[in-house]
């Protein structure tokens, strides 16, 4: 299940960021996740998943490992 | 010709009913961008994360926009403004309206409006929202006062699509709180309708393929019966029809035999459209470009006017390596999503529907029985008197600005300077005492065409300067050209006492006939784009009774 999970995140940070994301990545190494690719990630993911995170799940979804964490919480 | 492929395979994500925000971020489309604008962004809240599918959706329609974005300033100052092709004003008034009760925000945002107009001469689209309908009433009636200022509402336009506008979670992490889902659907809404029907010329017409595209099936192999009406094109006829109560013309292009045509529309009670809706009717087994040609001369206008509506890819390719500039749409299997795709084409969509709009396709009809009334007659002036023709002028009619404005940027063949006016242009030399914009009205035993020319002019010393003249091709090829120009010209030149009068001239890619209609009038060149010609020497109208023709001023 998270593996399955963490596979969407990785396809949906690579579209959007438009450059090549694996389990590592994270705002802090990817140079084009900027505030503004930051918000647009987070709808990608509300759409995808069919969820809806709260400010303080947003605030922490900074790489793809604390993404696929608070996917799984929501999803459980 | 990849541009449009591109297009082509991307038109189901961009235009289908429920957006995927992430598929759009896999969509590539170049940025051709044959139309270069500049669109000043006035805000105080978040517009970039838009910009990605206002971009996008603009490049579809071959629109290639430099968006100036001013800072965050709630008091919009406008500062450091400069030339732009549209004014957009984006605002959240949620901050402003913690401050001050609604009536004084209304009243200080209708002196920020009046504060832009004074500095900008471009459209302004304010983009924004209330928390009820009364009050987004009450800002349109604030817009709709001003010259050239349109209300893109955003509240009632989520509304009508059920879509939550905002989402106050974002507040903090974006700078807006407009949603998810509305961000992507008004970016659609702002780059394929609010501002293109500001700035770019309109599509006047639609020509649609028949087979696989009106219905599903080949009428030539499936035969009359054969050929299948399914929802989707239902919804397809339905909104053309649309389109032409509008004022749009319809045309039919297709490869068959008309006598399997004409019975197709005959038999067929289902389809919503019929045979008679269509304003040119293009069946035979020769090129389609060619078919577009007969269109544009038929309908009186250019082929870069038509938007052109084929199942066939390689149909629409072949056409654009003849017309490069025509506008094209590839009709989809699922026709519903045609109609949707045609509907939101740049140019289709209006602001307003004037009456002189929904005259258009009642005047060309109109036309036909004119040329059969003239073949009856040997002399011309019999003719005329048979038509029975009126002529109307007006002197600045604001009532009439937007016609005005409109024909101004729509005509293209008559037109003797290009000057393409916006309202608040037109607007203010209407209230400039030296200068006059007359408008005026045309209309015979066979139709009323409403406003079919105007000209402007301006008085220095003693010349009279005209700046512009234009004439709809609707009015023309009556033999009256001569008659609604020269009396209008007269009469300014007895208003104001001029020796002279000086004509500006500018020639451009289609206005050939101005051009020679100017040549004719035997002027002397006084300096580059300009012809001078003597007061005397002006033909004056004398025989309008000879010829049946009234004329009045008001």
């Amino acid at each position: 299940m998270s593996n399955q999970i963490e596979k969407k995140v990785i396809d949906i940070l690579s579209t959007i960021l438009k450059t090549d994301i694996g389990v590592d990545s994270s705002k802090i190494n990817t140079s084009s996740w900027d505030s503004l690719k930051n918000i647009e990630i987070i709808f990608a993911l509300e759409d995808t998943f069919g969820l809806s995170f709260s400010i303080g799940q947003i605030e922490k979804m900074i790489s793809v490992k604390t993404i696929t964490v608070e996917i799984e919480k929501n999803e459980t | 010709m990849e541009y449009y492929l591109q297009r082509h395979d991307c038109q189901h994500l961009l235009f289908s009913k429920k957006v995927d925000r992430l598929q759009l971020n896999k969509v590539l489309l170049s940025d051709r961008g044959d139309k270069r604008l500049v669109v000043n962004v006035w805000r105080n809240h978040n517009i970039e994360s838009l910009l990605p599918y206002l971009n996008l959706y603009s490049q579809y329609g071959n629109i290639g926009i430099e968006w100036k974005i001013g800072d965050y300033d709630d008091s919009f100052s406008f500062i450091d403004i400069q030339k732009a092709d549209a004014e957009i004003l984006w605002i959240d008034a949620s901050r402003l309206l913690e401050k001050v009760d609604f009536d004084e925000w209304l009243r200080w945002l209708a002196s920020r409006l009046q504060a832009l107009r004074k500095l900008s001469t471009a459209p302004i689209l304010l983009a924004t929202w209330s928390d009820q309908t009364q009050k987004n009433e009450l800002i349109r009636n604030v817009c709709e006062r001003m010259v050239g200022v349109y209300f893109a509402d955003m509240g009632s336009f989520c509304d009508d699509n059920n879509l939550e506008l905002l989402d106050k979670r974002l507040k903090d992490l974006t700078g807006t709180l407009i949603s998810n889902a509305a961000q992507v659907l008004i970016a659609r809404e702002m780059a394929c309708k609010w501002l293109p029907a500001l700035i770019l010329p309109p599509i006047k017409a639609v020509a649609v393929d028949l087979d696989n595209t009106l219905h599903n099936g080949v009428l030539g192999e499936d035969g009359i019966g054969g050929v299948i009406l399914t929802e989707g094109h239902k919804i397809l006829q339905r909104s053309l029809k649309n389109h032409q109560s509008n004022g749009v013309f319809l045309a039919l292009v297709s490869k068959n035999e008309m006598s399997d045509v004409r019975e197709l529309f005959m038999r067929r009670d289902d389809y919503l459209l019929r045979l008679e809706d269509f304003s040119s009717v293009q069946v035979s087994w020769g090129e389609k470009s060619d078919a577009l040609k007969r269109i544009a001369e038929e309908l009186r206008i250019s082929p870069n006017s038509i938007l052109f509506v084929d199942d066939n890819p390689g149909e629409l390719i072949a056409v654009l390596q003849s017309l490069s500039n025509l506008k094209t749409v590839f009709a989809e299997e699922d026709a519903e999503l045609t109609a949707r795709v045609i509907d939101y084409y740049p140019g289709l969509w209006r602001w307003k529907v004037t009456e002189d709009d929904l005259k258009r396709v009642n005047d060309l009809k109109a036309n036909n029985e004119r040329e059969g009334l003239a073949s009856q007659y040997a002399d011309q002036d019999e003719y005329l008197k048979s038509l029975k023709a009126q002529l109307h002028y007006d002197l600045d009619s604001e009532v009439d600005i937007e016609r005005i404005t409109a024909l101004s940027n729509k005509t293209n063949q008559f037109n003797l300077s290009l000057q393409r006016y916006s309202q608040a242009e037109i607007m203010r030399k209407m209230q400039d005492k030296g200068s006059s914009v007359i408008s005026i009205k045309l209309s015979d035993r066979f139709s009323d065409s409403g406003i079919i020319a105007i000209i402007v002019a301006k008085k220095y010393l003693n010349i009279l300067v005209i700046e512009e003249i234009c004439m709809s091709c609707r009015a023309m090829g009556r033999g009256l050209e001569n008659r609604i120009i020269f009396f209008a010209i007269n009469s300014l030149i007895s208003r104001h006492e001029c020796e002279c009068v000086e004509f500006l001239v500018k020639e451009g890619e289609r206005n050939m006939p101005a051009l020679t209609w100017i040549k004719n009038l035997q002027g002397s060149t006084s300096q580059a784009g300009r012809i001078l010609v003597q007061s005397k020497n002006v033909p004056k109208i004398l025989d309008d009774g000879l010829i049946g023709l009234t004329t009045s001023w008001s």
